[in-house]
């Protein structure tokens, strides 16, 4: 330690000195000449005590504006980094006053905590402070690029899975079967009971809301036209599609994304197989297969919804209100309801799968992956059945 | 209890389902050392330690840390206790959604009534003391294994715990990175007067830094040997040791 006179204390000292200026339990302040002050510390100083002394010390040493700060640790017990802390605070505080730090009587112990810490060398740190925001025009242009990779990217993994599912036409025992086998059963027998009572109460609406039209012409056996023509050609492929893309392309998105970002896909291309073949086709082509039935079970359960308010409301018997159904649907628009549907099933498997594959980073690149890929496929659903309705109108 | 026993653990019976890992463990841990817990790949080293922290319920036995139950402590006490207390998980177990810096403040400015700026400080050296500093603004899935590990170090010695559990704390590391993470354990144990229970597996920081050693055995499902681990590797005559001591392959004795 540097030469300087430290008059208050000699020899061995365990209480606080008596000319101290200002004393609380843990510490006192006692000035000496020329500009010095010492610190005294005693007791604990760690992680109980410290953060209430960087508060309370801080200040009144700056009251009296020290050219010399000497702390005296003679008298501390327990001392962790938190008392390294308080000490490293008090050495800035000197740096910004000019003066002179100075540590006295360091007990070996809390020596030890000072290498360990490396105090001497230990500069002011702040972190980095946060990026500045980038110019308007390279986040642009930065945004342009990931999307032309990213489109680049689906494209590809689009080329993908079509060349694998032509692949498995011709090979059908390549397809991993148990997988899709499960995967159907998940989000296609599993999802029956939602997409029955979304379609049923959606059929029971629509007859309702278009009963209390038609009634007044006298013409409520056409509510069942209007219920089935429009369940079957429009509103039940769209509204499984969206129920799907919910429930299960979500689950695939998420569960993908947690393997690409824990390595097991990597793991699985290491070990020779292709991962699109592997986790992306059972779950292609199990929506390709239950969307359509799905979409089915939607068209009956709409049609028995409007069935229960033509028979209690509007008077009609069943036998009236189905034969006027039968009569309306043709089996051109049953067919084209399924196609469309077929379409929304590889629409949601693709982008599902997709945004599993392009997760990176941590768990809330999973989150991401599932909330993108549900409101990309019902994005792509409403586009490509505007796309149908055109084709349609125009044909 | 005295009070220089942090830690007892009696009869502690751990399973899962019906699946009994552990039956009947009992052993103390000394304020101020390092006891290390050794034993073959699946014994259930890490299962002790989930028990111990009363991360899974115990069937039958007693965990006793700072003389209270952990079985039967009601929310709040447990609380109170947990943050005397900093765990490095074998998989490290940061927080994916924030930056080094950020999990290593997490407990900090939840628990300790700090400046932001003081938090900067306090992260910097915790940082630093791992050998990190340079990461703060990095997300663990931008780090590499060894050091998540290291990070996962920082944050378990955030609050400058009194006890320190430690699962595997240096695998994965080089040995030169290894060898100064069993001095920082050593000296925080020794300087701040930290008690620490270390699961490791390797044999040079049993010998380097751990004043008693216990090695549990799948086969007993329980400690097969405890003591100084010199003491155990010259005097013990059970096969199981001697192998483990010696890095033999596993013989049916
Ligand atoms: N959640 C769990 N459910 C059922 N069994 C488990 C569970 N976690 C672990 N086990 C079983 O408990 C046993 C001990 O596991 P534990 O993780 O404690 O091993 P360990 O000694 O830490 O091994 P390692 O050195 O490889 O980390 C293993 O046989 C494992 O199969
Ligand atoms: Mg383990």
């Amino acid at each position: 330690m540097g030469a300087w006179a430290f008059e208050p204390l000699n020899g061995h000292r365990k209480s606080m000195p008596e000319s101290a200026t200002v004393s609380d339990k843990q510490f006192a302040l006692v000035p000496g000449k020329g500009g010095a002050l010492y610190v005294y510390l005693t007791g604990n100083i760690d992680v109980q005590s410290a953060s209430l002394l960087i508060d309370k010390l801080p200040p009144l040493i700056e009251k009296h504006t020290p050219r010399r700060l000497t702390v005296d640790l003679d008298a501390v017990q327990h001392f962790d980094d938190f008392g390294a802390l308080l000490l490293f605070h008090l050495k800035h505080l000197m740096s910004g006053l000019k003066g002179h730090f100075q540590l006295h009587a360091v007990p070996p112990h809390v020596a030890e905590v000072l290498t360990m810490v490396d105090f001497a060398g230990h500069k002011k740190c702040r972190f980095p402070q946060k990026n500045r925001p980038l110019n308007f025009l390279v986040r642009l242009g930065g945004a342009i690029i990931d999307d032309a990779a990213n489109i680049r990217f689906s494209l590809s993994f689009l080329g993908d899975i079509l060349i694998s599912l032509v692949h498995i036409c011709r090979h059908p025992r390549s397809l991993r079967w148990d997988d899709s086998i499960f995967h159907m059963e998940n989000s296609g027998v599993a999802a029956l009971p939602i997409v029955g009572l979304i379609s049923f109460l959606l059929g029971l609406i629509m007859a309702f809301v278009s009963s209390l039209q038609l009634r007044q012409f006298g013409a409520g056996i056409y509510v069942a036209a209007l219920v089935a023509l429009a369940m079957v050609s429009e509103l039940g492929p769209i509204i499984t599609a969206i129920i799907f893309s919910g429930r299960s392309g979500s689950a695939f998105a998420a569960e993908i994304a947690t393997m690409q970002i824990s390595e097991e896909i990597d793991a699985l291309h290491t070990m020779g197989f292709d991962p699109v073949r592997f986790l992306a086709l059972p779950r292609v082509t199990a929506s390709l297969v239950m969307v359509p039935v799905l979409t089915l079970f939607s068209d009956l359960f709409a049609i028995a919804g409007g069935l229960m308010v033509g028979t209690l409301m509007l008077d009609l018997t069943a036998s009236a209100y189905i034969s006027k159904t039968l009569a309306t649907l043709t089996l051109f628009d049953t067919l084209w309801g399924m196609f469309k549907s077929v379409v929304f099933a590889f629409l949601i498997s693709w982008v599902g799968c997709l945004r599993g594959f392009q997760a990176r980073g941590g768990p809330s690149a999973v989150g991401r992956a599932a909330t993108s890929s549900v409101v990309t496929s019902i994005f792509l659903i409403i586009l490509f059945d505007s796309i149908f309705a055109v084709i349609r109108s125009t044909w | 209890m005295d009070s220089e026993t942090v830690i007892r653990v009696k009869n502690l019976v751990a399973r899962y389902g019906d699946k009994v890992i552990l039956d009947g463990v009992s052993f103390d841990v000394r304020r101020g050392e390092i006891l290390a817990v050794v034993g073959r790949s699946g014994c259930g080293k890490s299962t002790l330690l989930r028990h111990m922290l009363g991360l899974e319920p115990i069937s039958s036995g007693e965990v006793l840390i700072f003389g209270q139950n952990i079985g039967r402590c009601s929310g709040p006490e447990l609380q109170q206790l947990l943050r005397r207390i900093g765990v490095l998980f074998q998989s490290s177990a940061l927080i994916g959604s924030m930056t080094l810096g950020e999990n290593v403040a997490l407990p900090i400015s939840e628990h300790a009534r700090l400046a932001n700026t003081v938090v900067h400080d306090l992260v910097h050296m915790k940082l630093c003391m791992v050998g990190l500093a340079e990461h703060a603004r990095q997300l663990p899935s931008q780090l590499s294994g060894g050091m998540r590990k290291r990070a996962g170090l920082a944050r378990a010695l955030a609050l400058s715990p009194e006890i320190l559990f430690l699962d595997e704390p240096t695998a994965g590391l080089d040995p030169i990175t290894a060898a100064q993470i069993d001095r920082l354990v050593a000296h925080i144990t020794h300087s701040m007067g930290t008690t620490t229970v270390m699961i490791t597996h390797e044999i040079e920081s049993v010998f380097n830094i751990a004043q008693r050693v216990i090695m549990l055995d799948p086969t007993v499902r329980g400690i097969i040997a405890q003591g100084r681990p010199l003491t155990l590797k010259k005097s013990s005559r059970d096969p199981l040791v001697q192998q483990f001591f010696n890095r033999q392959p596993f013989q049916v004795i």
